[in-house]
């Protein structure tokens, strides 16, 4: 079938039917009203035929020659169904023609109309103008042809008018068509955005969001009240979820945290070389796993947005610019260059997370990128978003793993010989996320890039962070 | 040095306090938060160690309390709350550190030291514009490091960092220390950031052939000495 799918060729296939619909309505009124009239004119040129034809029989032809010219005197002043409604101009005409062919009464006609109906007869009214009209001529016994013919003006006058009443109608339909189309499209629009706004915030994992509710009763507020219903249980199953992780890594964290305690006791107290030394490579490992349980902690943490709480207004370009010159040393040592342009940007944010996003990029270049690779942080404003771009000139990644290296523990093949925990990035999200932005890995020709994108301070942060519940 | 301490569960209690003892301090260990507040309104402590997860009257809400009656001795908290949420909390609370558990033993050492030293010197220490260590000269007014009388030219990170050392003189400052105080990160870097600008520290520090005068203690970090031995 090819019924239009979007609103707008529904509306444009619902248009063009009632326009066609109007004007088949109009064509048949038209033709019939026409009939109707025509069939009228007819009838009283008939009747005014059989009149005159009488008249002959009971007088002669002079006689009926005067009374022809008599009436078609008359008629033009006489107030006739078929007349003008003011009653100006004639709506039937009478001409005589003698047994020799010479007309004798009406109207001067330059050519004598043949016998029987004449459907279009040019006529030359009293006004001067031109026109047609419906003739009958009649041959009288003697000879003689007798005429009598309706203007067809009437009837034009009342196609013209008819026609004008549909058109007017068309148009009238056409507007309010149109105009109810372009309303419902904007109120669907605007409905299907609140919608797809709540959906998309709950894909950026602010699983607290619905869609919200006018009590109107409308099939979008059913729509609406049964996708929250859904939402709510995104959200319940999100926080399980990160219920289960974060209990896990605390209840873990209590009974490492004694075996470390008893092992440094332990150590301390050991007066043997060896087994200090064997003893603290054990406690080192103790601390990576405790590290890999508060790494998981902190990400839950941020993915539950309650730091957006402690939200203020930060410069951007200061807190990259502090993290870069932290690790500038680091690369420097490398051999390898941090370069960055920072324009001036300031934010909603936390100051300790978004140095901490940085850190985490810069500290995944370090790490993974390669030993010659360099990274090159562009900070610039678009659109009122921040938008912060961390390059370098690395190993990269496969294209395929792009959106992977943002899930949680994730790593891939090539890192998997190094320290580290596949938290990076799984943060990095979280840390966007919670600043109400985006982040996304280009795989380039040479390298890797990510960018993120911020609301900056100048796009109205206040309101999305209304939007939050209050601090319990 | 006289600490309270404030931990319920007892073996880490027993080894805390043993631990101390060893380093000269005396310890008061205390495992209910009522009696640890009331011994701050009646004796008079260099720092108080709270546990903050301790049942009845918690470690944090002990030290408002104690703050509330005007007890002014430096706190630790300790905490195996890590969450970022609770870090601030904790440091909202009139803590002036938190320290997560576990810790090594070392580190709570080394910022009960630090602590202690800011404690009772801490507003005459802050309000001097001069550090002194061995020959080298810190104005802080103006900014400027002097080793031996030759200037050393140092980015602010640097200046910072051996601000914080020079006011720790011959004490551990521990790399945690470090990152908390000197950059404010608020996480631990998987990078090496603390030993990269400590080497450039030293490299300036020591441009013409002196001995250094800064200390790694392997694991731990740093220490400053006036005279290098």
């Amino acid at each position: 079938m090819l019924l239009p799918r979007t609103i707008k060729g529904l509306s444009i296939l619902t248009a063009v039917i009632s326009a066609l619909v109007i004007l088949a309505l109009g064509a048949t009124v038209v033709f019939f009203s026409h009939e109707e009239i025509e069939a009228q004119i007819g009838q009283r040129i008939e009747v005014e035929m059989n009149g005159l034809t009488n008249y002959r029989r009971r007088h002669n032809n002079a006689q009926l020659a005067q009374f022809v010219q008599a009436r078609d005197g008359l008629t033009t002043t006489v107030h006739g169904f078929l007349a003008n409604g003011d009653g100006a101009g004639r709506t039937m005409f009478y001409a005589m023609w003698d047994p020799q062919g010479r007309q004798v009464a009406g109207a001067p006609m330059s050519t004598r109309p043949p016998l029987g109906w004449t459907e279009f007869l040019p006529i030359d009214r009293v006004d001067g103008t031109r026109g047609f009209a419906r003739a009958l001529s009649r041959r009288l016994p003697d000879g003689a042809r007798l005429l009598v013919a309706g203007d067809r003006e009437a009837l034009n006058q009342s196609d013209d008018r008819i026609s004008m009443v549909v058109l007017t109608g068309l148009g009238a339909i056409l507007l309010v068509g149109a105009t109810s189309t372009i309303a419902f499209g904007r109120l669907v629009h605007r409905r299907l955005a609140t919608i797809s706004g709540a959906a998309q915030s709950i894909i950026e994992g602010d699983y607290s969001r619905r869609v919200p509710l006018d009590e109107s009763g409308s099939e979008f507020e059913r729509i609406a009240s049964i996708l929250n219903v859904m939402f709510a249980r995104i959200e319940a199953s999100m926080q399980s979820l990160r219920q289960v992780s974060s209990d896990i890594a605390h209840d873990m964290r209590a009974p490492l945290g004694r075996i470390r305690r008893d092992m440094e006791a332990l150590m301390l107290r050991s007066s043997d070389g060896a087994s200090q030394a064997s003893m603290g490579k054990m406690i080192a490992e103790m601390d990576a796993l405790l590290d890999l349980f508060a790494g998981l902690l902190d990400v839950s943490e941020v993915q539950g947005f309650a730091v957006r709480r402690r939200f203020l207004a930060l410069s951007l370009t200061d807190a990259i610019s502090d993290v870069v010159e932290a690790y500038r040393p680091s690369f420097d040592q490398d051999g390898r260059k941090i370069e960055a342009t920072l324009a001036d940007v300031a934010i909603m944010g936390d100051g300790q997370l978004v140095r901490r996003l940085i850190a985490n990029l810069l500290e995944n270049i370090l790490a993974h990128a390669g030993a010659n690779a360099n990274a090159r942080i562009t900070l610039s404003l678009e659109d009122g978003n921040a938008r912060i771009a961390v390059a370098d000139d690395g190993t990269g990644i496969s294209p395929i793993d792009q959106e992977r290296i943002f899930e949680r523990l994730v790593r891939l093949e090539k890192t998997r010989s190094t320290a580290g925990h596949g938290l990076g990035l799984s943060m990095v999200r979280a840390i966007a996320s919670a600043h109400f932005g985006t982040v996304e890995a280009i795989a380039t020709e040479q390298g890797l890039t990510i960018i993120l994108n911020l609301p900056s301070l100048n796009e109205g942060m206040s309101g999305l962070l209304s939007k939050q519940d209050p601090p319990a | 040095m006289r600490i309270l301490l404030l931990e319920d569960d007892r073996e880490t209690r027993d080894y805390l306090t043993r631990g101390l003892k060893e380093l000269g301090h005396q310890v008061v260990a205390e495992s209910e938060g009522k009696v640890a507040l009331a011994r701050t309104l009646s004796e008079a402590f260099d720092i108080l160690v709270l546990d903050r997860m301790i049942p009845g009257l918690d470690g944090l809400t002990t030290l408002k309390l104690a703050r509330e009656a005007g007890c002014q001795s430096p706190a630790i908290i300790l905490s195996a709350m890590a969450g970022i949420e609770d870090r601030v909390a904790g440091l909202e609370g009139g803590a002036d550190d938190y320290l997560i558990k576990p810790f090594a033993f070392a580190e709570l050492a080394a910022r009960i030291n630090a602590l202690a030293r800011r404690a009772p010197l801490g507003e005459r220490a802050n309000a001097q514009s001069m550090l002194r260590v061995g020959d080298i000269e810190m104005d802080l007014i103006k900014r400027i490091v002097r080793r031996a009388g030759r200037t050393v030219d140092l980015q602010p990170r640097e200046f910072s960092l051996l601000e914080y050392l020079l006011r720790n003189p011959e004490r551990l400052v521990t790399r945690t220390m470090l990152l908390d105080r000197v950059w404010n990160l608020g996480f631990d870097p998987k990078t090496n950031i603390v030993e990269t600008h400590m080497s450039r520290l030293r490299a300036k520090l020591n441009a013409d052939g002196e001995s250094d005068p800064i200390r790694t203690v392997r694991g731990s970090g740093y220490m400053i000495f006036g005279k290098a031995d």
